[in-house]
């Protein structure tokens, strides 16, 4: 079985643009609505090997979604990347000290999403 | 890794001190501006002018919140159907009115980046969408600011409405200060 990422965003384009671009790398794909959809993903769904992340998002954002992610501490292996309109250094710290691994301003390139999404599935 | 791919308008200094009312609605009319048609040029390929005002209503508006310590209001995204499908198919979307929505999300993160710059923050709201004949914005404030900005390129007419309330001592400083904002498109792998 492949690879999977887990796609977290209220925007049904946006996540079906970020599978488009993960597809083509060769990774599966799976889709979340907001935060607690995707912590339901994770729980449920096997062979996550990265998270892609949008901040604002109903019910639960991406950084409360992170901070229980680390809280829970049974899935802080698999990698987060954050992709979101904001870009605010104090969210960024936030976010890096709840465990993302990447952080990405919107509208994204998907070479430069594909690196980063290779890079950190494929660690050296 | 750190990348960027974009071009960016650069903020506008207007002078030493905080802004005065006329200053501030000058300001935010035009980094609301500057930051649609980037936006646009980024997602479509389509250049957008600033046109005039006229019997112009849209068809399908996104209506996003706008909150902060200091700071509240909403912004709006207006267009017609026929411009918001060829949109939609510049971004490989077949959910043109969910695509709307997001356009709506990163026009005001575009906003907000250059408003950050001036000292003040402030939190978007997930965007709703409405859609109708002769849409029509109107403010609760009548002696408050809100404005509306109309651009228009080949693919059709968009109208952005913005109201952008301070308080409780919120002023803008007329210097914008480079806090390390990521800007669009700028990745940073930690």
């Amino acid at each position: 079985m492949g690879k999977t990422v887990l796609v977290v965003d209220d925007s049904a384009t946006v996540r079906q643009q970020v599978g488009l671009a993960v597809k083509q790398a060769g990774f599966e794909v799976v889709e979340a609505g907001d935060g607690l959809e995707g912590l339901d993903r994770l729980k449920n769904v096997v062979n996550i090997a990265l998270v892609v992340c949008d901040i604002n998002m109903p019910n639960m954002n991406g950084l409360e979604m992170l901070e229980q992610v680390q809280k829970e501490g049974k899935f802080t292996s698999i990698p987060i990347i954050i992709l979101t309109t904001e870009g605010q250094p104090d969210q960024v710290a936030r976010a890096k000290k709840a465990g993302a691994k990447a952080w990405i301003v919107k509208p994204f390139k998907a070479e430069l999403l594909v690196a980063a999404v290779n890079k950190l599935t494929h660690p050296a | 890794m750190r990348s960027s791919h974009h071009v960016q308008f650069q903020p506008v200094k207007i002078r030493d001190g905080l802004m005065n009312t006329a200053e501030t609605q000058v300001l935010l009319e035009d980094y609301i501006t500057q930051a649609a048609k980037e936006l646009f040029l980024d997602v479509s390929g389509f250049l957008f002018e600033s046109i005039e005002n006229s019997d112009w209503f849209p068809e399908i508006t996104a209506v996003l919140g706008i909150a902060g310590t200091c700071v509240a209001g909403s912004a709006t995204l207006g267009t017609s159907a026929s411009c918001l499908a060829t949109l939609a198919a510049k971004a490989n979307s077949d959910m043109p009115e969910d695509w709307l929505g997001e356009l709506a999300n990163q026009l005001v993160g575009r906003f907000k980046r250059r408003i950050v710059a001036h000292g003040v923050d402030f939190s978007l709201g997930t965007p709703t969408l409405i859609s109708g004949e002769r849409l029509h914005v109107l403010s609760r404030f009548s002696h408050k600011p809100a404005f509306t900005v109309h651009l228009q390129s080949d693919i059709g007419r968009v109208e952005i409405w913005l109201e952008f309330e301070l308080h409780h001592g919120g002023e803008l400083s007329a210097e914008p200060q480079d806090d390390g904002t990521l800007i669009e498109g700028e990745a940073l792998l930690f």
